[in-house]
């Protein structure tokens, strides 16, 4: 063996890893197939050029970063089949329970507090992870690549050939969807009082 | 005709759509205004602010 290909370790080390890799694979495209492509391609990529990982960084970091290279590759991929499939899986529109026929809130709307408290927490971030996954696969998808793919808008636009008004609603759907669940999941506990 | 007053339906629509696209100045004063008199909007600008630092904790900690 030369120093250019994985040692057994570093393999064990990865393979490891490869169900957190899923997780988000999963997240991100909604398919469990091109989920299972991108992964072995992040992981085949990793083992092929073990030598990129400087050792500086921690392992999962690097294999994420090369996951959301293989996420991407796969969203262009299939980027027919995904812009096809807006709106088709939408659920009940949320704007039309949240607010009244004269565009007022029907509910007082609580005060989640000092975000600092939350975001500290691990179990915060995974009723965050499980609320993610709840989001309609389209809305969800679309909510990933913003959030955790951070990708621009308009790139977004552009991979999948949807115009900027259709992305604006799904994304509005996504979260308040999103926070609709993190109200139910985290901040209930917490109830405000009236409005002042 | 210039509208001075929005509701708070559209006011959570500018509010969320300031996540993804740049606000221009006479929403962004819309929202201000409606801000001043509306504890459930300014409410709700929070917790889509909350969200936000939650994405950005939630990608380091899908990373680390």
């Amino acid at each position: 063996m030369t120093d250019h290909t994985a040692s057994a370790d570093f393999c064990r080390q990865i393979e490891t890893l490869r169900p957190v890799l899923l997780k988000y694979a999963r997240l991100q495209l909604r398919n469990p197939a091109w989920a299972e492509d991108a992964v072995s391609e992040a992981v085949l990529a990793a083992l092929e050029k073990p030598q990129s990982f400087a050792g500086a960084s921690q392992l999962k970091t690097w294999l994420i970063g090369i996951l959301k290279h293989k996420l991407i590759d796969q969203i262009r991929k299939n980027s027919r089949e995904l812009s096809t499939t807006s709106g088709s899986d939408d659920g009940e529109d949320l704007d039309d329970l949240l607010f009244a026929a004269d565009g007022h809130w029907r509910e007082t709307q609580h005060d989640w507090g000092n975000p600092e408290d939350a975001l500290r927490q691990l179990d915060f971030m995974k009723v965050l992870e499980a609320c993610v996954e709840k989001l309609p696969g389209q809305q969800g998808r679309l909510f990933m690549m913003r959030e955790w793919l951070e990708l621009e808008s308009d790139e977004i636009c552009k991979e999948l050939a949807i115009t900027p008004t259709n992305l604006w609603v799904m994304l509005h759907r996504a979260r308040l969807r999103l926070r609709d669940c993190l109200q139910a999941g985290w901040f209930h506990a917490a109830p405000t009082g009236g409005a002042s | 005709m210039i509208k001075l007053k929005i509701n708070c339906r559209e006011a959570t629509q500018i509010i969320l759509q300031a996540e993804d696209r740049s606000m221009p100045l006479a929403e962004r004063l819309l929202l201000r205004l409606h801000h001043r008199v509306c504890t459930n909007c300014r409410r709700f600008a929070r917790q889509v602010q909350l969200m936000r630092q939650a994405s950005a904790r939630w990608r380091q900690y899908s990373e680390e």
